[in-house]
């Protein structure tokens, strides 16, 4: 095919038909944004108003290819497989990052962001390491603030009425009391819920690295800003207390007991006002995200302290896929989006005036006209350049942005930032552990067995038969190899 | 010498009875040659299964890696579970899908009210067309522990109640029940085809001689109906190895307390390669399927060439 | 004469209640599509819901510009995909359903084969892209996967080869008839009630289809209904389960949804189906005359 085209170009030079300024004509970067794959109606204009940056400075066209969150991931590896031309993709965000890396779907970046990326550098810095894999950068953090905690999300609303004040920084203890007074006052309502328990909620109350296993397969390391040893979660004395206070809050009927079927998620049950509140995620961008949800005003506290992780920061990463035609272009393009607000700002709102109209100092809202359920254009999962430099959307305030800096210089860094488990080796034991985990965790997550220790011991049985002693073996070896080059 | 004339002569037989054939071979064309477009070229992807398959080297150029995708199946001390579950269930399910099927087929065979078929008809396909997600929460709404319509009656019944999804032991005759259910009204329509093709000769004259309804089919439908059974058996031993997803995964809710009656080989590889998407693991599980189900229809067919010739599939 | 009123009625009585256990379900789902989401979530669903709403409707309404020309690709892709699939399926099975054809065996075997092994999802992909170029046309939604399997097939070569009397074809070719007269006077006619029962689960699958669109187009234009309501039903979730937009979790119908889709999806087949039981009555008295 290539030889074709090559061919099909020196005929059509031949004959005049292509000017000779064909070399120069500008490259079209093919970048994707991942949302839940509604048509945009204002993407052919975003792209011709970033053209008009984008074209003089570098050279560069863009094209936004919008794929679906829940097909993203076997769409692009498709793609991919069939030699289709995208040129930056959103790593970490469906696909585990290393798995691309390993599976041969990225381009190594050492070079490109040598020679093109100096404000990728300038701005990531020690966080680039966290694109790396056994020592070659394959993807860059696509979130230069990437700090989080583990947090507590409540109805403020309810709160107030109620007389309830929840401080923070909170502890579970003291939730616990909490969860006890509502029930006193207003036995209908839960204090909590744990949704099906498909997702572990372990890491809001915990400060720990999963290495990007949200199961926990690859091992864990607890306060992982002062510790760098490799354990069994399962086996720990913390864990062991989570599943007995689950099950103790179960028992006392702070929590709905058939979430686990319902089919209903946490956050439906707080927006009905049946449950007072639940652990999430927890940084200064959460608050107004989330409270765009719900009708009444709610409240936030800490529970846990906020760590720059590799995990954290391989969660939305940027990738050149080895499909791409022109490498340098791409990665100069994303250095661009990294460096102009411009561009950063076109691809994450919009057009001013047509999608977003400013409310406060880099505070938006929806232009006049904008119908917010079939806006023209939204950015949903993906994140564009930098976000101090990014407008945030109400119900943010002008705060934010100091907030979130804040937050972030305040954050410990893990110390094993920058390292990641390739867990190529161990892929056998990695899928065997995997089930093994979905089958005991989802009912200890919820507080649904009879015997904690009893479950939690047939859980850790099967684990070792499973083989997770000897992913755990490969992981810390891996990690003291990477301490070793530091 | 002998030998060489007549291979020769039969040689010459079947040219001409190709020759001779030759529409039917126009006939089969577009169907074969769409066959080898979408079914036998991508066999090439099947060698995936013993590659560490990598996307910058393609299908062809990644390396080969044994038996390693395999691997995972086996260590588990899972296997036998996920392998006595999704053969039991679908031995239960032809069995029962073959004997609801054509009784109700039979049965729809009797209407004679053409407004009554139709209601009978339209109506008993309904599930068929419902997707299993639907299916789990109908279901729900009859088995949920709090709410449910079951508990409901058996609460008013004096009973406490059943938790339906901690308690393995009620799941599988639930799931067998659910899948006749719901692929009712596709076995009914196939042998119900069947049945109305048949020449009314037959019946006419075994009234005259006077058999019952009852002798008339167990004389004549069911004799007739069996070249349809047995094909549509073969086939499905032909799926042995493999099993609905949605009915064991979503409709018993995916509660690890069921695992050891609904878990099945698919949902175990969806649960082992959930949090690391591999493609040669997926296509290793899938080649097990396949060749267990090959070898399944190769035995059935070869035992029933030898029982009953005309009934074989090939 | 007794014993055959006896039969007609137990029939009568058996198919009643099957009909009944598979309508009072689908009765449940759209009391369920009506019922008010907050009700949903407290309550759970039930026959008697404490409040209904049509807000899972309204939500899906807000999308009718695209629902209705969606439905316009899905009816021309059944329509298209089922004739097409119908006519190449039913070609080859009459000569399968030949027993003195040469290497019969062998193809039934080819057909067969088909049913086991499958190559996967990228391969098909590959050769359909890259070698076809199908991507982000109308074709991606007709040819791969559904436009013939080697199951149906199998079930009209058996309908030919016990349904259809050899002796009418031997009479034909006697009269000097071509094998595509034969085939198309004599052997189509008589398989209406096979065609019937193929073409209804070959137009259920187009129908239902959504994974073509999903691979094989980038271009959202071309999405069929299924492809519309996957969206929708997603969408939902994800909103719910994640806070990035400005839609209030409190303002979506996020249980009744699936409900209301299912509805949507399989009330246009129910309101078909009865059509394509002409055929089957049809195939009575064809079966009749040909005795």
């Amino acid at each position: 095919m290539k030889k074709l085209a090559s061919l099909l170009l020196a005929l059509s030079l031949i004959f005049g038909l292509v000017s000779f300024s064909y070399a120069e004509e500008p490259y079209e970067v093919v970048i994707e944004t991942v949302t839940f794959g509604a048509e945009y109606a204002d993407i052919p204009a975003i792209e011709e108003a970033i053209n008009a940056i984008t074209v003089p400075a570098i050279n560069v066209s863009v094209k936004i290819l919008n794929v679906g969150i829940p097909e993203h991931a076997q769409k692009i590896s498709m793609m991919i497989a069939g030699g289709e031309k995208i040129d930056l993709v959103m790593a970490g965000l469906t696909m585990p990052m290393v798995n691309m890396a390993v599976d041969g779907m990225l381009l190594p970046l050492d070079e490109l962001l040598a020679s093109q990326g100096a404000d990728i550098q300038a701005l990531l810095g020690d966080k680039l390491g966290a694109g790396k894999v056994n020592g070659t950068l394959y993807a860059i953090p696509a979130d230069a603030y990437p700090a989080q905690s583990g947090g507590f999300i409540y109805n403020k609303q309810m709160a107030d009425e109620l007389g309830i004040t929840v401080p923070n920084p909170v502890t579970v203890d003291q939730l616990a009391e909490i969860f006890a007074d509502i029930q006193a006052q207003k036995p209908q309502i839960y204090g909590t819920c744990f949704g099906n328990g498909e997702t572990s909620n372990v890491l809001y109350d915990y400060n720990l690295e999963n290495y990007g296993s949200a199961m926990y397969a690859y091992g864990v390391t607890l306060n992982q800003y002062e510790n760098t040893d490799i354990v069994n979660l399962f086996a720990t004395e913390q864990f062991r207390e989570y599943a007995l206070r689950h099950k103790d809050w179960v028992d006392k009927g702070y929590v709905p007991n058939d979430s686990m079927t319902s089919g209903i998620l946490a956050n439906e049950y707080i927006a009905s006002g049946t449950v007072f509140g639940m652990t999430t995620n927890y940084s200064p961008l959460e608050a107004p995200t989330q409270q765009a949800n719900y009708t009444f005003p709610i409240g936030m506290a800490e529970i846990t302290k906020p760590v720059n992780s590799t995990s954290g920061l391989q969660e939305r990463m940027w990738g050149i896929p080895v499909t791409c035609e022109n490498p340098e272009k791409a990665m100069a393009f994303l250095n661009l989006m990294f460096a102009n607000a411009d561009v950063a700002n076109l691809l994450s709102n919009g057009i001013e005036g047509l999608n977003y109209q400013f409310s406060g100092e880099g505070i938006v809202t929806y232009a006049d006209g904008v119908d917010p359920a079939a806006p023209g254009y939204a950015r949903i999962f993906s994140r564009f350049g930098d976000q101090m430099k990014v407008y945030q959307w109400e119900p943010a305030t002008p705060e934010i942005y100091e907030e979130l800096a804040a937050f972030n210089e305040n954050a410990m860094n893990s110390l094993t930032l920058g390292y990641s488990f390739n867990s190529e080796n161990v892929a056998t034991e990695v899928a065997a552990v995997t089930t093994v985990i979905t089958q005991y965790l989802p009912a200890l997550e919820c507080g649904m067995v009879d015997d904690v220790d009893a479950a939690i011991a047939t859980l850790n049985e099967e684990l070792e038969k499973a083989g997770l002693s000897r992913i755990i073996e490969e992981n810390q070896r891996q990690l003291n190899e990477w301490m070793a080059n530091q | 010498m002998q030998t060489t004339v007549n291979t020769a002569a039969r040689r010459r037989k079947v040219l001409r009875s190709v020759v001779k054939y030759w529409p039917f071979y126009i006939m089969a064309l577009p169907g074969i040659v769409y066959l080898i477009i979408n079914n036998y070229l991508p066999l090439a992807g099947l060698q995936v299964a013993f590659k560490r398959f990598n996307y910058g080297k393609g299908i062809w150029d990644s390396p080969w890696n044994g038996l390693q995708n395999f691997e995972f199946l086996f260590t588990s001390n899972n296997a036998w579970r996920i392998i006595r579950n999704t053969l039991l269930y679908n031995l239960a399910f032809i069995f029962a899908g073959i004997v609801v099927g054509v009784t109700v087929a039979i049965f729809l065979n009797e209407i004679r009210q053409k407004r009554a078929l139709k209601v009978y008809q339209t109506g008993i396909l309904l599930p068929y067309l419902m997707s299993m997600v639907i299916v789990s929460y109908l279901a729900y709404v009859f088995l949920s522990p709090n709410t449910g319509v079951v508990n409901g009656l058996l609460r008013r019944l004096g009973s406490s109640g059943v938790n339906w999804y901690s308690e393995p032991k009620y799941w599988p005759f639930l799931l067998v029940f659910i899948q006749l259910w719901k692929n009712l009204g596709f076995n009914m329509i196939l042998y119900y085809s069947s049945i109305i093709s048949f020449s009314q000769d037959y019946y006419e004259a075994a009234e005259l001689d006077g058999a019952t309804k009852w002798q008339q089919i167990r004389n004549i439908t069911i004799p007739l109906l069996k070249p349809t059974m047995i094909t549509l058996m073969i086939l499905q031993l032909g799926q042995v190895f493999r099993s609905d997803f949605g009915l064991f995964y979503q409709v018993p809710m995916n509660q690890g307390a069921l695992y050891e009656v609904t878990d099945t080989i698919d949902t175990f590889v969806y649960r082992a390669l959930l949090q690391t998407p591999n493609i040669g693991m997926s296509s290793a599980a899938g080649f097990i399927q396949s060749v267990v189900g090959f070898l399944f229809i190769l035995a059935a067919n070869g035992v029933i060439r030898k029982v009953s010739p005309e009934s074989s599939l090939f | 004469m007794n014993h055959h009123h006896a039969m007609t009625r137990s029939a009568h009585a058996v198919l009643i209640l099957l009909t009944l256990a598979a309508i009072v379900p689908f009765v449940l789902l759209i009391i369920a599509s009506f019922t008010d989401n907050n009700v949903a979530i407290t309550e759970g669903f039930s026959f008697f819901p404490s409040k209904w709403s049509t807000d899972a409707y309204q939500y899906i309404v807000n999308e009718k510009d695209t629902m209705l020309r969606a439905y316009g690709i899905t009816i021309v892709v059944t329509l298209i995909g089922t004739t097409l699939g119908l006519l190449i399926s039913v070609m080859l099975a009459y000569s399968l359903a030949n027993s003195d054809l040469p290497g019969r065996n062998f193809m039934t075997f080819f057909v067969t084969l088909t049913m086991l092994f499958n190559g996967g999802l990228v391969p098909t992909y590959l050769i359909y892209t890259n070698v076809f170029h199908i991507k982000d046309t109308l074709a991606a939604l007709i040819v791969p996967n559904l436009l013939m399997n080697g199951f149906n097939v199998i079930l009209i070569r058996n309908y030919f080869a016990t349904g259809v009397p050899t002796v009418l074809y031997e009479a034909a070719r006697i009269d000097g008839a071509s094998e595509f007269y034969i085939f198309y006077r004599i052997a189509l006619p008589l398989s209406k009630p096979i065609l019937a029962t193929v073409g209804l689960l070959m137009g259920i699958a187009y129908w239902n289809d959504w994974q073509n669109g999903l691979y094989y187009l980038n271009d959202t234009s071309l999405y069929s209904i299924q492809n519309i309501l996957n969206r929708i039903n997603e969408n939902i979730s994800f909103l719910a389960s994640n806070s990035t937009s400005g839609v209030k979790i409190s303002d979506l119908p996020t249980s009744t949804i699936r409900m209301a889709i299912a509805v949507i999806g399989i009330l246009p087949i129910v309101c078909i189906y009865p059509f394509f039981q002409e055929y089957f009555v049809r195939g009575i008295a064809v079966g009749a005359v040909k005795g």
